[in-house]
């Protein structure tokens, strides 16, 4: 277990030191933090958010305009 | 599909006498009031029906109400019904009444489940404000959003298979400027509508690794295909419970994407997730994520980072009762690609007489700051009211604040 958990955060520390950063920022929602309270639903100006089968919410990428509101919205500070 | 609807419904209906049924309810009223001299601008981006919305403060309410029920041992359902209405424009809406209803129907039978469900989010029209979806030409005001899914889940010795597909309409109304008609700005209804399906095969190598591939579809079924989207994926996963303190999950997907919509540097995906989960004997729980995002950009032959959120949470319980325990929680998330750090805390005190007191506070560096205020008070276990109050800094750009009454009750 150690050894994964190591190889899993130098991992994401060579990406972070190695790697640019895109020009175009993405927002993503955690499944695993949604309550599914549907308050970023409601504030989307680009009508791209929408519950999935399992009833949490997800970002359609190709409508996304990453204006960051729902960011703020979210009461369990589930988009990143 | 609507006689299909109203067949389900009546058959529902006829069934509900012979259910065993539970309810869970939550009515709030609230009164908003910003110091923002434009909400519309900063707060919605919408431009229509400016005079209607002031800093002024505003009421409003929120019912929400649930019921679940079962059929027979394999069938069981669930109604779900959320209306808000607000006086005027509010800070997490955009529209000032709507009403979201959702109807599941469960399937489940040995290694087979079955859902399908069909959801409306309906927008009172005229004072809806104007959204601008890249998808359509014009700035919208939604009306009504359907949506039905299928999902199949089911499981075979090692293997395992999901299969969703998902309707989704939108129907909207746009203004437009009529030259024939002397320049006139003229309202028009259309519909926007959108097809997917997402299917998941997975293999259980043993206790603790899985291996799975993906397909993923959406259809735009408007005229031309700009919105249409394509994904290819496989991966493995780390999901162990070593024991009752400490358990891990980590997962590693390769993605290929397909759109128009989308950045050909997107095309490679990689998506690498890990949360280790530590209880202690004292009281003490938490855990440490870390979710990693980057893509290959194969015209310039370079990996690229496209976010890295890294997550802390530890919290402290120290009186369980019940009802609720009385805990505090501290948390840190680090996300410098989308200024998304954050420091939180929160606090759940019992007081007196089942009654609690919440508190929360948040700090985001690059976007706001909040202060949570909750005093809870529990008739039962499962009856409760409550009163809130919540204030959020935009960055010192604007303030606003809500304060809420409400009761939730299960009956």
């Amino acid at each position: 277990m150690k050894k994964l958990t190591i190889l899993i955060a130098l991992f994401g520390i060579l990406l972070y030191i190695g790697c640019d950063k895109v020009s175009d920022p993405e927002f993503n929602i955690d499944e695993s933090s949604c309550n599914a309270c549907g308050y970023c639903i409601q504030i989307c100006p680009a009508d791209a958010i929408e519950f999935n089968s399992e009833g949490k919410a997800v970002i359609d990428q190709t409508k996304c305009t990453s204006c960051g509101k729902c960011i703020t919205i979210c009461p369990k500070d589930a988009i990143h | 599909m609507r006689k299909l609807i109203i067949i389900l419904i009546i058959f529902l209906v006829l069934q509900l006498s012979a259910l065993d049924l539970s309810h869970w309810t939550q009515l709030s009223t609230n009164y908003f009031s910003t110091d923002a001299e434009d909400v519309v601008e900063l707060i919605t981006s919408a431009s229509a029906d400016a005079d209607n919305v002031t800093s002024d403060g505003k009421f409003g309410f929120k019912l929400q109400h649930e019921t679940s029920g079962r059929i027979n041992n394999d069938l069981s359902f669930t109604i779900q019904d959320e209306v808000f209405f607000s006086e005027k424009s509010h800070e997490q809406k955009n529209s000032f009444l709507y009403n979201d209803a959702k109807l599941k129907l469960y399937y489940h039978k040995q290694n087979h489940f079955i859902k399908i469900q069909y959801s409306n989010r309906s927008y009172e029209g005229e004072n809806t404000l104007f959204l601008n979806s890249p998808s359509l030409l014009e700035s919208i005001q939604q009306r009504s959003v359907h949506n039905t899914y299928f999902l199949y889940k089911g499981n075979f010795n090692k293997f395992d298979l999901s299969l969703l597909t998902s309707l989704r309409n939108l129907d909207y109304r746009y203004a437009r400027l009529e030259e024939e008609d002397d320049e006139e700005w003229k309202s028009h209804r259309a519909w926007d509508n959108d097809w997917m399906t997402n299917i998941v095969a997975g293999y259980q190598i043993n206790d603790a690794f899985r291996f799975f591939g993906k397909a993923y579809y959406k259809d735009d079924l408007n005229e031309n295909d700009d919105y249409d989207y394509t994904q290819f994926g496989a991966g493995i996963e780390f999901d162990n419970r070593f024991d009752f303190f400490n358990s891990l999950f980590a997962r590693f997907t390769y993605l290929n994407n397909t759109s128009k919509a989308i950045a050909d540097y997107k095309e490679h995906y990689f998506l690498t997730e890990s949360r280790y989960t530590k209880r202690f004997n004292n009281g003490f729980t938490g855990f440490v994520s870390y979710v990693n995002r980057s893509c290959y950009d194969q015209k310039n032959a370079e990996i690229l980072r496209i976010s890295n959120v890294a997550k802390i949470h530890l919290k402290y319980s120290y009186l369980i009762d019940n009802t609720k325990d009385s805990f505090i929680l501290a948390g840190l998330i680090y996300n410098p690609e989308t200024d998304g750090n954050l420091i939180l805390t929160e606090l759940n005190q019992y007081l007196f007489n089942n009654c609690y007191l919440g508190a929360g506070a948040k700090y985001a560096p690059e976007l706001y700051s909040q202060y949570i205020g909750q005093i809870e008070f529990l008739l039962d276990p499962v009856k409760s009211i409550w009163i809130r109050n919540e204030f959020t800094d935009f960055n010192k750009k604007f303030g606003q604040n809500i304060i809420s009454f409400g009761t939730t009750l299960i009956f």
